[in-house]
């Protein structure tokens, strides 16, 4: 499927600011599950963006405004092919041979244990912020891909995913009071779980064709392809990173286009900016468009 | 790691219940007369008489005063400027002697290096198993955002203080490397001024090697890391500002080394490149030798809440404009529970045994040390692994009850965060204190410099601490400095 990406962000100040640096996260992934066509991206003030990757692979830009100004605007327009029709496209491996995957997967490739070992407020560890509700052990024998689509069921019963509600805050333990959440609250909560087995999790921030699901528009809510979605994705022996979606119980397939991966939703915030100014913090008006092209 | 402890298997560390073990002591020998290399300061000591040596005293006071010799005490929320607590009786060390720790920092040092290119690029030693990865990825110092990045020179620790202790044998151990921002160089250079200036007389009768060269020679270092050439590099240092407690040092180095000293306001990134605002306009600069820690150094990529550091400046190291000095991420090897795998890391790296051993070291994640210190707390210094300057410890023969119990919770809620170590008699020596020849428990600092070579200067900055009995060295926590000599053969 191929789908075009429009994104604008307008930062404004109520008094000049100077020096002002920024760091944008937005351009969709290029790997075997999705093509990135072509990439645009336009500053103003006139400034020369850098690309470079961070350490999860993800691309990201960089640029400066060092005069005295009152509003900086940037836009991205992307095309991106993506291919994974079937998310279950591979060779599975029996389930009794799964931990020894996942064990050697972690030893060729000790990165991985950043997706594993990572604990913050966003992926607390289970124990300390489920109390009183059983929280599912890994079962050994039963496949991975299994045990994860079983596990939506225990993150839709301990927060209810509401789609109006904008992305997580600082910690989990205030949607988890609550009882329901964002996308990214389920996604840090469905993560907690997976590492809770030993198992790699990361967290995935990208775009949804929600127009996909017409048949289904009534369980989808208020979602729509004009803000950011974010769902998991579990290195599933044999298979690789595939991603799970515990907001809409889905495996990820072709209609979801990976912007961003980190451990949690703090490593991978769309826009930083450090700079100097007199006043307060600044405004921010953003917009999104994701169209099926075909 | 715990049986070899129980036995006492490496010779040094009998674990005894009959009281403290006997310190080594660097002047006296076992008979109370000095050593052979004290002698000639002994019989110095003895001729001038006690008016004079109290007249010097207050010299040396006087002299670290008027040239502004200070450091900062936090006590609470306030700061309190001292000056520089110094005793004016040397530290001397022999050339044999020293032939041994140079050697041993030089190894260590080259090990530690390969150690974090190997870390921050293919992290071989983790897939050989020899260091656990949960270590790395637990550690909270741990940079990923540098991973794949190469320094110049594939050096990442260009400056380290690396703590010597000696045990009742009197052998050299390694008690903690400072790889990071480590301070007391300064200290080390005006030690030495002011003993020249006060003891000239010492002086004539030991061939004491110089250590006042050690700003030419980091110049010198940090001048080979330029990007553009050694000719045009326009180096700064980075610091904290005023009310950083070594702020003194900070200032001390740029003067000495010729260089602007300048803060993060003072910088700015365009490009990729770092300049210098200058009254001529923006001047590009080749080298920062920064003072400021990781977490404050660049707001857009570590805390954005920090004023201190410089946005943009890991985006200009990482393409290669600017060297930075150290290079973020050094704090992952001198985390305290890495320390305890150095000497395996040395074998592995560099397939030779280390020639400075370590002490050995309790690991709160493995369930048998951890039981085994919970249980034994009074006889250990359980030490925070990430934290330095004696914060964030707990020295068991001293500690009240609350204060256990304070660091057995901590202990078990985090694990990682906390190592412990056997008590060691830190070893002593004379010192001049309020008239008196009184015995003072001390360390050694020396500072080794890496650039196109290792170097370490033949000296360093021995802490010692002046409360009797103490162990505790820090200056943040009242310990105060002797000079020290490096003896030519």
């Amino acid at each position: 499927m191929k789908y075009h990406i429009e994104q604008a962000c307008r930062i404004r100040f109520a008094q000049p600011a100077r020096e002002h640096h920024v760091q944008i996260r937005l351009t969709p992934w290029d790997d075997e599950s999705q093509s990135l066509v072509n990439v645009v991206l336009r500053v103003e003030p006139s400034a020369d963006p850098v690309a470079s990757y961070d350490c999860f692979g993800n691309l990201s830009h960089h640029f400066a405004v060092l005069g005295s100004h009152r509003e900086l605007s940037f836009s991205i327009a992307a095309d991106v092919e993506t291919r994974r029709e079937n998310p279950f496209d591979f060779s599975l491996v029996p389930p009794e041979r799964e931990r020894a995957w996942i064990a050697d997967s972690l030893r060729q490739a000790p990165r991985l244990w950043d997706f594993v070992l990572h604990r913050s407020a966003l992926v607390p560890t289970l124990a300390d912020e489920v109390s009183g509700r059983e929280i599912p052990e890994y079962r050994e024998g039963v496949s991975l891909i299994e045990q994860v689509q079983a596990a939506f069921g225990w993150v839709g019963c301990s927060m209810r995913y509401d789609p109006a509600l904008e992305a997580s805050g600082s910690d989990l333990s205030a949607p988890l009071a609550a009882g329901r959440g964002s996308a990214a609250d389920l996604a840090h909560l469905l993560i907690a779980l997976v590492r809770h087995w030993q198992v790699p999790a990361r967290f995935v921030s990208g775009y949804l064709d929600a127009a996909y699901f017409d048949d289904s528009a009534q369980a989808l809510g208020a979602i729509s392809s004009q803000r950011l979605h974010h769902w998991v994705e579990v290195l599933i022996p044999g298979g690789g990173w595939r991603g799970f979606d515990p907001a809409l119980e889905l495996a990820a397939d072709a209609t979801y286009v990976r912007v961003a991966i980190g451990r949690d939703a703090d490593d991978i915030r769309p826009l930083r900016q450090a700079c100097r100014s007199d006043g307060e913090g600044p405004e921010l008006d953003e917009s999104l468009m994701v169209s099926r092209v075909s | 790691m715990l049986k070899q402890f129980q036995s006492g298997a490496n010779g040094t560390l009998r674990e005894s219940s009959e009281g403290p073990l006997m310190a080594y002591h660097e002047f006296y020998r076992d008979d109370f007369c000095p050593r052979d290399h004290y002698l000639p300061m002994w019989e110095h000591i003895q001729s001038v008489g006690q008016q004079i040596l109290a007249a010097k005293v207050k010299e040396a006071h006087l002299a670290l005063h008027t040239e502004g010799v200070t450091f900062t005490l936090y006590a609470g929320e306030e700061g309190i400027e001292r000056v520089w607590p110094f005793d004016i009786l040397p530290r001397i060390i022999t050339a044999g002697e020293w032939n041994q720790i140079e050697a041993g920092l030089k190894q260590r040092v080259r090990a530690l290096n390969l150690f974090l290119k190997d870390i921050y690029h293919g992290q071989r030693i983790l897939k050989d198993g020899v260091v656990p990865p949960e270590l790395i990825y637990r550690g909270k110092d741990f940079c990923r955002e540098i991973m794949d990045v190469d320094p110049p020179h594939d050096i990442y620790i260009h400056i380290s203080g690396i703590d010597l202790i000696r045990d009742e044998d009197g052998r050299y151990l390694v008690l903690e490397d400072n790889l990071r921002t480590p301070s007391g160089v300064s200290y080390m250079i005006e030690n030495r001024i002011v003993e020249r200036r006060i003891l000239p007389e010492f002086f004539s009768r030991y061939r004491v090697r110089r250590v006042e060269h050690f700003p030419d020679r980091l110049l010198q270092a940090l001048r080979s890391l330029s990007p553009r050439g050694e000719g045009e590099a326009v180096i700064v240092v980075l610091t904290p500002g005023v009310f950083n407690s070594a702020y003194y040092e900070h200032s001390f180095l740029a003067r000495e080394m010729g260089v602007e000293l300048s803060e993060g306001r003072d910088l700015v990134c365009k490009n990729d490149k770092v300049y210098l605002k200058t009254t001529q306009g923006l001047r590009r600069v080749d080298v920062v030798y920064r003072r400021i820690d990781d977490a404050y150094l660049d707001p857009l990529l570590f805390r954005s809440d920090s004023i201190l550091g410089v946005a943009g400046l890991i985006n200009a190291w990482r393409a290669g404009n600017v060297a930075l000095a150290n290079a973020p991420g050094t704090g992952i090897a001198d985390d305290k529970a890495v320390y305890a795998y150095v000497p395996d890391i040395i074998r592995y790296y560099l397939g030779e045994t280390p020639i400075l051993p370590s002490l050995p070291t309790f690991q709160m994640t493995d369930h048998q040390d951890r039981t085994y210190v919970l249980e034994n707390m009074q006889r250990m210094v359980i030490k925070a692994v990430a934290e330095s300057g004696g914060y964030g410890m707990l020295m068991g023969p001293s500690s009240t009850t609350g204060q256990r119990e304070e660091f057995r919770r901590r202990i078990e809620s985090n694990p990682r965060n906390y190592i412990a170590q056997p008590v060691i008699q830190l070893s002593r020596h004379v010192c001049y204190l309020d008239g008196e020849l009184e015995s003072r428990h001390l360390d050694l600092r020396p500072f080794v410099i890496c650039g196109r070579e290792i170097e370490v200067v033949p000296g360093g900055l021995t802490r010692v601490a002046m409360t009797k009995g103490s162990l505790v060295v820090n200056s943040s926590q009242g310990g105060g400095s002797k000079d020290t000599w490096v003896l030519a053969a």
